[in-house]
């Protein structure tokens, strides 16, 4: 797919859905797995899927419009909605909400030519003040560009006449660690990969005590061994590029300028495995990076590390949504369903993509492969500690002199990243994002390995003056915007945790409310069906433990009921007044 | 406890209950006789893990049972009373999420949401009510489908698919927007091939599917679940309406 900038849409005359997704049909058929692409790219050409796709689509996948048109509600960016010419998606996560602070937006809101709507962090947090425009990001906002942005919206200029430099993204690294230091020649690591044989790779991949970089830090030699062990005529390799959690973005540095060492790390394991087929799942929020990733698989092609008849590699592009991260639930979605987790066990490495023996990794995970194969075990365990081997890469971004890319190794302090990225000042930091941990100025000595305080690669930096009510609040929304809706727990618990910690804000939450607070977090905490749930009342724990004592609950102002009668009945009321007027 | 392998058993709330290869901790104590509390689960069709009333703790940690594998060293505890103040906060979630409207609905006293709040001595709400806007469907001749009493059990979605063979339901939308969708064209249930005798009409456990001339066919007060608790009964639809 060609990543040509699209506006205005094309409202009046869209093009055929064939010529759009006619790459993806097979005999005038969709396969299942590529509904949700074919969805993608409809949405990013036409800014919505129309009812005249959307009748192609079910004709194509033999699928009825009901189902396909649950299938989108479930995706952030896939819209039934007719577009207007533009479409800006605006950040919600805090850091970005700081860096927009300063910025009066009201032109674009009012503007008849763009829908300004909102999503949670697109991976930006680095860029100051940013927003993505017809799915595209721009970064580096100021006042004026925002004038002149407004000035060609009204004009409907079309995106490809925009300069080109107010959509770069440029990555900043500031600490280079061994991996991000270490160059590989193309082949090479997998070739010393070879000469050690499977079960002498697999030997250093033990020894090396490698734990998975995107959050749960599972050990990497036992979820390959399971997967070399299991049964199954084919199996996959699936990258995890989701990188959805708030104030991370370390996997678009690593996608955007070492792209090349993930795909030896996955071809590793698939020569490990004996699987022929590899995916990149890609967040929507970075479909600009496509082109750029499909050009290097295909220089991975020509220099012969990829291809056909052994193991080559595609992308599947996700569309919006926080929960497609977690494995099984973006498997799901490349399958093109709703991104709801499965039932664990089996887990993917038995029962993966299309029900096929499948590991999953995060692409640092695969780009710290490569590293060992190419350097060594004794270069790899040089950094870290015994339960932490290796080096970490850390998105910095928020109230500090430098926000970026930091590689440190694993158990380097809060205190010691503070001081790299000029943020001494700062009162706390959140180590790992929303569902990680807030540390406070008090605890910056604790190390950010896998046994103090452990990270996904966020590192968000608050300072002084900022309130961290409405930090833990900024979270607590993100994950009542995002929960799948599967399970009780968690659909219905951020909710509800959401909305009473709103009161919080406001100071009017009662004794009661409290206790209420107390238990749907223990219940989300215990009950729910997957991790989402289970981290999603971290921020109001954080908060609740740094911050509250008995005295501080009991000097409540007057009670204010939750109930809003006017509210409440408001719709009746307007139903009643329709009535009138008829 | 011996570990006897011709007939493996395990623990429940200190009783041992049998059970067999690859049966489900749920499986095996409703065969027995013991009642977990559940919504989503139904013995015929495949477990779904979503409504989270059959929590139960073993080794320090809640695990839903309908998926839980049972094996000859589980100890499980289901019957304790923080387990059950979990079980009751469940419910009054699913009450504050939807509108429910059970002194004047059709299947009050058939209806197992309502019947497990009985069960599990839920009094009031709890949380906060949001009252959802949420679309009704009148379009088929014989089946009302009233989402405003829709919990997401899929248990219709499973039926169609697995028994009937025919797919006229999905779940549509994603968190508390999530929503049950008549796959169809026009999106109405009467322009599927839903039939009144189809399982998928006839497995609701609370009263969002509702088969038309048989509302109010017995008088309130001789409902099942007025006569008997959830947990002697087990959820199971009435006679006359299945
Ligand atoms: C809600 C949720 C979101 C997640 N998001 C991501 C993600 O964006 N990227 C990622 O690599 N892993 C994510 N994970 C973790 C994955 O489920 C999985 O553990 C990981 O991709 C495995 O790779 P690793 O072992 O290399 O870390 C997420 C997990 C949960 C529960
Ligand atoms: S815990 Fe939340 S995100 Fe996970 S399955 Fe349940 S509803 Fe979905
Ligand atoms: S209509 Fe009934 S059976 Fe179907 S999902 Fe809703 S509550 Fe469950």
């Amino acid at each position: 797919m060609r990543v040509q900038r699209v506006g205005p849409y094309p409202i009046a005359k869209p093009p055929p859905a064939q010529r759009l997704i006619g790459s993806l049909l097979a005999n005038k058929r969709l396969p299942r797995h590529a509904l949700l692409q074919a969805l993608g790219m409809l949405q990013y050409h036409c800014g919505w899927i129309s009812p005249n796709h959307l009748s192609d689509l079910s004709r194509f996948a033999k699928l009825s419009i009901g189902e396909i048109k649950g299938i989108i509600e479930f995706y952030h960016f896939l819209s039934l909605q007719p577009p207007k010419p533009y479409c800006i998606y605006l950040s919600t996560n805090i850091i970005d909400r700081w860096q927009r602070a300063g910025l009066d937006l009201s032109l674009l809101e009012e503007n008849e030519n763009v829908d300004v709507k909102q999503t949670s962090c697109v991976g930006m947090c680095d860029q100051g003040g940013s927003l993505l425009i017809n799915g595209l990001p721009l970064t580096g906002l100021t006042q004026e560009r925002i004038e002149k942005i407004n000035d060609l919206i009204l004009r409907q200029e079309p995106l490809s006449q925009w300069p080109q430099d107010w959509f770069t993204v440029e990555e900043s690294i500031h600490v280079k660690g061994p991996l991000l230091t270490n160059s590989i020649q193309p082949g090479d690591a997998l070739n010393k990969a070879r000469k050690l044989g499977e079960a002498g790779f697999l030997k250093i991949l033990q020894a090396s005590n490698l734990r998975g970089r995107g959050g749960a830090g599972f050990p990497t030699h036992l979820k390959w061994k399971a997967c070399i062990d299991a049964r199954g005529d084919q199996k996959y390799i699936v990258c995890n590029a989701d990188e959805g959690e708030p104030g991370t973005f370390k996997d678009r540095l690593l996608l955007t300028s070492y792209l090349a060492k993930v795909v030896e790390g996955m071809c590793i394991a698939a020569w490990m495995t004996g699987a022929s087929r590899g995916f990149i799942y890609l967040r929507y929020e970075y479909i600009y990076l496509l082109e750029k990733i499909q050009a290097t698989l295909s220089a991975c092609r020509e220099q012969g590390v990829l291809d056909s008849a052994t193991f080559d590699i595609e992308v599947m592009l996700g569309a919006g949504a926080y929960i497609c991260g977690e494995e099984s639930a973006m498997l799901e979605s490349m399958e093109g369903k709703r991104g709801i987790p499965r039932i664990r066990p089996p887990f993917p490495v038995t029962h993966g993509l299309f029900d096929k023996p499948t590991i999953v990794n995060n692409v640092e995970t695969f780009c710290n492969i490569a590293y060992l194969a190419d350097d060594g075990l004794q270069a790899f365990i040089d950094n870290g500690n015994a339960g932490s081997r290796g080096s970490k890469i850390h998105s910095v971004a928020g109230d500090c002199e430098r926000s970026g890319i930091y590689e440190y190794p694993f158990g380097s302090t809060v205190k010691e990243m503070l001081h790299g990225c000029g943020g001494e000042q700062a009162q706390a930091v959140q180590v790992g994002g929303p569902s990680g941990k807030l540390v406070l100025r008090a605890d910056f000595d604790t190390p950010v390995d896998f046994d103090h305080v452990s990270s996904s690669g966020s590192f968000m930096v608050f300072g002084p003056g900022r309130d961290l009510k409405l930090v833990a609040q900024n979270f607590l929304h993100f994950f009542k915007d995002e929960s799948c809706g599967f399970c009780t727990p968690c659909r219905v618990g951020t909710q509800v945790l959401a909305q009473h910690f709103d009161r919080v804000c406001e100071g009017l939450e009662s004794q009661h409310e409290w206790e209420l607070m107390n238990d749907i977090a223990s219940l989300m905490g215990q009950a729910s069906h997957c991790g989402l749930g289970h981290t999603a009342a971290n921020p109001f724990i954080d908060w609740r433990d740094n911050n509250v004592t008995a005295d501080s609950l009991s000097a409540k102002p007057e009670f204010i009921p939750v109930f809003d009668l006017a509210k409440a009945t408001a719709y009746s009321r307007s139903l009643r007044e329709e009535n009138h007027d008829n | 406890m011996t570990i006897d392998i011709k007939n493996p058993s395990f623990l429940l709330d200190g009783e041992e209950v049998p059970f067999t290869e690859g049966q489900t901790v749920m499986e095996a104590a409703l065969t027995a006789g013991s009642y977990i509390p559940h919504l989503c689960f139904h013995p015929e069709l495949q477990a779904h893990g979503s409504c989270r009333l059959c929590i139960v703790e073993s080794d320090n940690r809640l695990h839903a049972s309908c998926t839980l594998q049972a094996n000859s060293r589980l100890k499980v505890s289901s019957q304790t009373q923080a387990i059950n103040k979990m079980r009751k906060h469940i419910v009054q979630m699913l009450f504050v999420e939807g509108n429910h409207i059970c002194p004047s609905c059709e299947f009050s006293g058939n209806c197992q949401l309502q019947a497990m709040a009985y069960e599990l001595d839920m009094e009031e709400g709890h949380f906060h009510f949001r009252y959802p806007k949420r679309e009704q469907d009148a379009s088929h001749n014989d089946i009302f489908l009233d989402r405003d009493r829709c919990i997401n059990c899929e248990l219709c979605v499973r039926a169609s698919r697995e028994n009937d063979a025919k797919n006229v339901f999905s779940l549509g939308g994603r968190g508390t927007e999530t929503h049950l969708c008549a796959n169809s064209a026009s999106g109405k249930l009467g322009d599927t091939s839903l039939d009144v005798s189809d399982k998928a009409a006839n497995i609701c456990p609370v009263g969002a599917l509702l088969i038309n001339d048989q509302s109010y066919v017995t008088p309130k007060e001789d409902r099942v679940y007025y006569q008997t608790s959830i947990s002697l009964r087990g959820n199971r639809r009435p006679k006359e309406i299945e």
